[in-house]
């Protein structure tokens, strides 16, 4: 028995059932995508037979400017609302690690917003934002500002998006951040009062360290799930008007089933995949070491 | 004199990150409060304009949602899907994480960063080949079809948080068990589950959540009998309906057990969604 | 890295789970007895809303207790009147539906035992599909899903469901405007066979194969050119076609008469004479919205009537002539001079609530905007619209006329499941009473010639030129190929590139002939890609 275990580290019984949900993941998770691949090189309307035309699809794609648009809107929505929540977070956080009494009310009260559920939230939100009866143009109806009509116009639209994933994912960050700085050991910032430093300098020199790889943990969860960002925009718009909250998910799903273009529809898919996969290893390569320490 | 401008200094810059704590308090649970308060009330009330803080409460509303509107039917759905799919997650990812953490598994980092992988890829890649295939083989709209592809979708969290708290059970307990004759499998199942059952709890009900709230995969995947309950949400939601009444009543019923959930594990959240990249 | 876990905690966890799961069980088992159960499972709320039409606002209303105007069928003008009125008729009507059913040859209960699921829009006429279904189920043991859902949301789901074979609706309620997207691949039962059984069809209660039907209407049913011949693949409900809506009080003012708008070239001058925003009215409006059933449904009318084809029989464009250009160029006439500012942005919502508040003098487009006016529950009584709407052909060009029609019907996919318990409904559903049941809870859009008379129905047609209009429009003005998107499933995307044209001509970014111009190439092109022209 001894001897067996030496020749070893691990039992073999084992080592196959950590394959195993590599195995169902790949052939669950990635196998679809390979059938994707496959219905990109055909010409496939909905009801109809496939027709294969080769890479006739990813021409068109080089060409579609709608596709353009809608990815160059998917990556300025990540942007600003990673940034936006960001500095939110760091704010509200910082905030609620400051404070001695309360925190586990306030901590309790904010993570709300980041379960409910996404769906949910588009109706709930859709209802707030109605132009006649809704409470957002209500209050802003006190400030004296005229009823806005947020999802039926395009600019109003995206802007509604944009603060209601602010509002869904901000508490996510302020966690992040709280969880992060409540962590820090007490000794180096007690030197450092001793040492006569004020709340800015402590800030700056002690605390920022230690923030930082708080920043980045922010930035490589909020890219890479506002990248994917489907649930309210569909829900609240459908993608509309026109294309202005058509992000790239949403733009794939109209294609396929409104246009009832598979075959392009799939093409897209792909190259959704190939873009995500892309930063994601970018992102994982720079930022995973900080945070996993592997 | 110093001393007393220091301290209103930073009595003042306490009651500004007061303010600034219960203004951004009030700003999250704003949507939430009126949901609540507007599925208590009676349609004729929630139409007026300014709106009324003080009601009389009724549960018209969820009555309708419950009986006229079918509405338990889909969280029976949701419930099915969602405890399925974890469990089963859980049964494969168990002994994966256990091995990971345990065991000098070859390319150990390889296997856990590709199981990790699959939570950032965008699900409509996925999704959306999997409607044409389930399309055509038949499984569409059934219940084991959504539970087949959550499990791919719950298998990183299982694996991760668990490969981190089996890590930290020390081998002393484990070679204990082994003394007693314990197989491996035995030591884990015996010995060191029941210390971890806690954290395999915590992210069971972490993976509920987030299976129960997931939409695009069911709006993909289902029709009239599979249906889940954040689809089910968003058809309530016609552009004609205004009964809005009904409609934050649904969104409590669906919304009320994550947060229940998530209250419980209000100390595990941040770790289970972070896949404890926070160190502490 | 992550914390130990606490046994203190595991205490206070099990606590919680077990107040939770107790406090449910409470709560489930209280309500699970305290309500009735037995209710008609209906998804999505069966609105008891007052909005008709997609996205209209709803406007207070005020009782009005004067009898200014009495026309001389009585017409109600308040809501309380018109509502009783209507129930009135709605339940003698379902009563005639109920006793015609049981008296006919048909074996109802044949299917007992068996579900079936419909896909239905969110619409006025939900409460009754409601009653009709619950109707069907006491009569034939079958049970009825209804799955309600919004317009554009329901067309998604249904056609996916229909051409990808999946079996979700067994009668889903399809567009009309989409015939050829369902017809063409075939995923659609052809109809014949469940009508010429006798064990599952009483002839002479459904008579659905064109007898009582306009033909017209009967031919969308074959979707030519892509049915079998002598197949039908729908059972008609409601049928849409344009108009020409114009204020009566406004006409009688200025001395104008149905002469006055009989072609577009008195229509045009008409315009012109009832201009006067000082008063609060323009002259004329249509859509003007960019998309395929927005700007492209107004102006394929006028295309038509000027004899301009958008493809020919080869599939080549064949709108970017002399008449094509008559045609934009009188639209865009219309619309930048005499209609009110905006117009050229308008979707038919904007029509619709101009021309319910009074602000149009005449408006083409769908005849529903006539009895809108009509209806107490959408149109404000002190609105200067209200009851004084008449509705008239729609007017007439060179070519003769040609209003637009669309409709909504039942139909069966292949990949049904229940097929013929589905046929019981739209057997039922469809028939003639069945038909008067939909249209009466709403509009007078009926496809069959036989109801206009029928003593339920005439009293709540609107005493607006309606009935004579809308006769005569489906016996001679309405066609099948008249709207492309009706007979080609790729329809929309050319519609959408011609509607791209209108909007700049009606913008002024583009002078009509170049509009058209730029238009053509891009027609081919889309031709070009489906395979129609080489």
């Amino acid at each position: 028995m001894r001897n067996v275990k030496a020749k070893r580290p691990y039992p073999l019984f084992f080592f196959a059932l950590t394959l195993l949900p590599v195995l169902y993941a790949y052939i669950v998770g990635f196998g679809p995508f390979l059938l994707m691949v496959y219905y990109s090189l055909f010409h496939f309307s909905m009801g109809h037979n496939p027709i294969f035309i080769g890479i006739l699809n990813y021409q068109y794609l080089l060409t579609d400017r709608d596709l353009l648009n809608s990815i160059i809107l998917t990556f300025s929505y990540m942007v600003i609302v990673t940034t936006c929540e960001l500095v939110i977070g760091l704010v509200i956080g910082y905030c609620l690690y400051k404070v001695r009494w309360g925190k586990s009310v306030f901590t309790l009260l904010i993570l709300l917003p980041m379960i409910f559920t996404p769906a949910v939230t588009g109706v709930v939100w859709r209802i707030l934002l109605d132009p006649s009866y809704g409470h957002i143009n209500f209050y802003l109806g006190l400030l004296g500002v005229k009823p806005i009509e947020w999802l039926t116009k395009p600019l109003t639209a995206l802007i509604s998006m944009i603060g209601v994933d602010i509002w869904q994912w901000s508490s996510f960050v302020v966690l992040i951040v709280f969880s992060g700085l409540s962590a820090i050991p007490n000794d180096p910032i007690e030197a450092a009062i001793v040492d006569g430093a004020t709340g800015f300098q402590l800030f700056r020199e002690i605390l920022l360290p230690y923030i930082k790889p708080l920043v980045y943990i922010v930035i490589f969860f909020r890219m890479i799930d506002s990248f994917k960002v489907f649930d309210i925009p569909y829900v609240m718009t459908r993608g509309g008007p026109g294309l202005s909250t058509s992000f790239v998910s949403i733009f794939a799903y109209n294609t396929v089933f409104v246009f009832r273009d598979i075959g392009y529809g799939c093409t897209i898919g792909v190259v959704i995949f190939l873009i995500a996969y892309l930063f994601t290893t970018v992102l994982m390569r720079r930022i995973g070491s900080i945070i996993w320490g592997e | 004199m110093n001393n007393q401008v220091k301290r209103l200094k930073s009595n003042l810059l306490l009651l500004t990150i007061y303010i600034v704590l219960i203004g951004y308090t009030i700003f999250c649970l704003y949507p939430i409060y009126f949901t609540f308060a507007t599925s208590l009330q009676e349609n004729v009330d929630i139409f007026k304009i300014p709106p009324k803080y003080i009601f009389n409460p009724t549960l018209n509303n969820y009555f309708r949602v419950l009986y006229v509107y079918g509405f338990p039917k889909y969280i029976t759905n949701s419930l099915i899907v969602s405890i399925t799919a974890v469990s089963i997650a859980l049964l494969m990812g168990i002994p994966c994480a256990y091995a990971l953490a345990r065991y000098k598994i070859p390319r150990s980092k390889d296997i856990a960063f590709t199981i990790l992988s699959f939570r950032f890829l965008p699900t409509i890649a996925i999704g959306l080949p999997m409607y044409i295939l389930y399309a055509n083989i038949g499984v569409y709209d059934s219940l084991i079809g959504l539970i087949l592809i959550y499990v791919v979708l719950n298998l990183p969290f299982t694996v991760w948080i668990l490969r981190g708290y089996f890590s930290t059970i020390p081998k002393e307990i484990e070679e204990a068990g082994q003394i007693d004759g314990l197989t491996p499998m035995g030591v884990l199942v015996k010995v060191t589950i029941p210390l971890i059952s806690f954290g395999i709890a915590a992210t069971a009900l972490i993976c509920v959540i987030l299976t129960w709230n997931e939409f695009l995969l069911a709006l993909l995947l289902t029709g009239v009998n599979a249906r889940t309950v954040p689809v089910q949400a968003m058809r309530f939601m016609g552009e004609i309906s205004l009964d809005w009444g009904a409609l934050c009543a649904a969104a409590v019923l669906i919304t009320l057990p994550v947060f229940v959930i998530g209250i419980i594990l209000r100390r595990y959240l941040i770790q289970g969604l972070t896949f404890g990249g926070l160190k502490g | 890295m992550v914390s130990e876990p606490k046994k203190v905690g595991r205490r206070t966890f099990l606590n919680y789970a077990i107040a939770v799961v107790a406090t449910g069980v409470i709560v489930g088992a209280a309500t699970y007895f305290a309500v009735p159960k037995g209710v008609t499972t209906v998804t999505a709320p069966g609105a008891t809303t007052t909005v008709t039409a997609p996205g209209a606002t709803v406007t207070t209303t005020k009782t009005v207790t004067t009898t200014a105007t009495q026309t001389t069928m009585q017409y109600p003008r308040t809501k309380e009147a018109l509502a009783a009125l209507r129930n009135k008729h709605l339940t003698s009507l379902k009563n005639r539906l109920l006793e015609a059913a049981k008296a006919s040859s048909v074996d109802w209960k044949q299917f007992s035992g068996q579900t079936i699921n419909l896909s239905y829009r969110t619409g006025p006429e939900q409460a009754v599909l409601q009653d009709v279904a619950k109707m069907f189920t006491d009569l034939t043991g079958i049970k009825v899903n209804i799955d309600i859902t919004p317009e554009n949301d329901q067309i998604t789901k249904a056609t996916a469901d229909v051409l990808q074979e999946t079996g979700i609706y067994d009668c889903p309620w399809l567009d009309l405007y989409r015939a050829s997207v369902y017809v063409k691949p075939k995923k659609l039962e052809p109809l014949e066979q469940y009508y010429e059984d006798p064990k599952l069809t009483d002839k002479d209660f459904m008579k659905w194969n064109g007898t009582d039907i306009y033909p017209a209407i009967w031919e969308a049913c074959n979707c030519p050119p892509w049915g079998e011949k002598g197949m039908h693949y729908f059972v008609p409900l409601y049928w849409h076609t344009q108009g020409l809506n114009f204020r009566k009080d406004l006409f009688d003012e200025y001395g104008l008469s149905l002469k006055d708008i009989d072609s577009y070239e008195d229509v045009l001058a008409t315009a012109q004479k009832l201009n006067h925003p000082e008063k609060g009215y323009y002259g004329f409006a249509g859509r003007g919205a960019v998309g395929d059933s927005m700007n492209m449904f107004s102006m394929t009318s006028i295309f038509n009537a000027y004899g301009v084809k958008i493809l020919d029989e080869n599939y080549k464009p064949a709108f970017n002539n002399d008449s094509g250009v008559t045609a934009l160029d009188l639209y865009v006439k219309l619309m930048t001079k005499y209609a009110p500012p905006g117009a050229v942005n308008w979707t038919f919502n904007d029509t619709l609530s101009a021309t319910t508040t009074g602000k149009l003098a005449m408006c083409q487009d769908v005849t529903i905007w006539c009895y809108l006016a009509w209806d107490p529950e959408f149109t404000a009584a002190d609105s200067p619209a209200f009851c004084n709407v008449w509705v008239n052909r729609i007017p007439k060009g060179p070519a003769g006329r040609f209003a637009c029609m669309s409709g909504w019907t039942y139909a069966i996919p292949r990949g049904a499941k229940n097929k013929k318990a589905a046929w019981l409904w739209a057997e039922f559903s469809g028939s003639p009473l069945g038909v008067a049941l939909f249209d009466a809870a709403k509009f007078p859009e009926y496809p069959r010639p036989a109801l206009w008379d029928d003593p339920d129905i005439a009293p709540l047609i609107p005493p607006a030129n309606v009935k004579e209009t809308k006769m005569i429009t489906f016996e001679q003005d309405s066609h099948w190929g008249d709207l492309l998107s009706n007979w080609l499933p790729e329809g929309s995307e050319v519609m959408y590139i011609l509607s791209q044209a209108v909007s700049s001509a009606l913008s002024g970014q583009m002078t009509p002939k170049e509009a058209l111009a730029w238009a053509e190439p891009k027609v081919a092109d889309i031709m070009k890609k489906y395979g129609y022209l080489k």
